[in-house]
């Protein structure tokens, strides 16, 4: 009988442990919510980026008996076969600029194969453009404030007597982050 | 105990929840931003090749040996003919330089070579002979396509002997350009 006749210390008894329980219940709750939210903002990333600012550009030369133009990412030209080069018109290697992170790591990718650059007038004349060659070569590393260049050079084939004229291509560069 | 046994629930869901907001953190954006790629253009231009054609010989005319000395051609459309020591001009035969025009690409610059040593003219039909050398050229530097085309001149000096025997004496040189 002596519970019975507590029961006001009972009933408290109860009211105080589903009290309690609530709490316990909402602190719960609180806790979940709020460490969820500052997970997912800790870890978004700025997306990388690339844009191109300087196209690549083999300047003029006088075909000769053929061989080949090389540029390299510094953007200097030379000829190791009979291509004669025009030092009135140099050329220039290309530029991009790569954007992310800050101190983020990349891996460069360049051209799997050649690109065809195509004649002004002429779609059938052409030549063709590969050995790419990047500075900084395969990864770079975006720097603490500003974006990363990056530069890209070729080697163009020539053919003897190759028919004078401008000719024109593109070729894509892909970054990503390692 | 209860409490604490809720609590610890509490936890283990918070850790799953935690797992899952970093699954869904790293996964989301490797998707749209972990890669990037941009196309550039890229051009050549091959120019046409540098030409040069001889349109007029080098003459140094006619003049008497005398007690020999030099003949000299300036190098002009317009040349005019000096002579040195004992050679005596003739002026009705005055004598002309020789004229070069080159072609190639559009306000290109061009570099002329001119023969490194002498050239030797033989009397026609005969074994003497008589050497042209100190080169000289209209251009003072080097040349410029205008329009694609340009014209130089080209004079020497011709060395004569005392007594040098009498005839027409003929040979010929070089002249060589490039593309700068």
């Amino acid at each position: 009988m002596a519970p019975f006749e507590d029961t006001a210390s009972g009933s408290l008894g109860r009211r105080l442990a589903l009290a309690s329980m609530l709490v316990g219940l909402a602190a719960a709750y609180n806790a979940l919510a709020a460490d969820a939210v500052s997970s997912a903002e800790a870890t978004v990333v700025a997306p990388i980026a690339i844009s191109n600012t300087a196209p690549l550009s083999f300047g003029k030369f006088s075909a000769g008996s053929g061989g080949t133009v090389v540029l390299s990412p510094a953007g200097v030209r030379s000829s190791p076969g009979g291509v004669v080069l025009l030092a009135g018109s140099p050329g220039n290697a290309a530029t991009f600029n790569v954007t992310g992170d800050s101190n983020a790591g990349y891996a460069i990718t360049l051209p799997a194969g050649s690109a065809v650059l195509t004649h002004e007038s002429d779609s059938a004349r052409t030549m063709s453009m590969g050995a790419w060659i990047s500075e900084p070569s395969g990864t770079g590393r975006i720097p603490g404030t500003g974006p990363q260049a990056v530069t890209v050079g070729a080697t163009l084939t020539v053919g003897e007597a190759q028919a004078p004229g401008r000719y024109s291509g593109s070729f894509n560069l892909s970054v990503e982050y390692n | 105990m209860k409490s604490n046994q809720r609590l610890h629930q509490s936890v283990s869901l918070k850790k799953i929840a935690l797992a899952c907001a970093f699954a869904l953190g790293s996964a989301a954006p490797a998707v749209n931003g972990f890669a990037a790629s941009a196309t550039s253009n890229a051009d050549a231009t091959v120019v046409a090749a540098i030409a040069i054609a001889n349109n007029v010989g080098l003459n140094f005319g006619k003049f008497a040996a005398g007690t020999g000395g030099t003949v000299v051609m300036s190098a002009a459309s317009a040349s005019t003919r000096s002579a040195t020591g004992g050679v005596v001009l003739l002026t009705g035969t005055a004598g002309t330089a020789a004229k070069f025009t080159v072609t190639g690409d559009s306000g290109a610059t061009y570099a002329v070579t001119l023969p490194a040593g002498t050239a030797t003219l033989t009397r026609t039909g005969f074994t003497e002979t008589m050497t042209a050398g100190t080169w000289t050229k209209s251009l003072a530097g080097a040349g410029t396509l205008t329009g694609g085309t340009e014209i130089f001149y080209v004079g020497a000096t011709l060395t004569v002997a005392s007594a040098q025997v009498t005839g027409a004496y003929a040979g010929t040189f070089s002249v060589s350009v490039e593309y700068n």
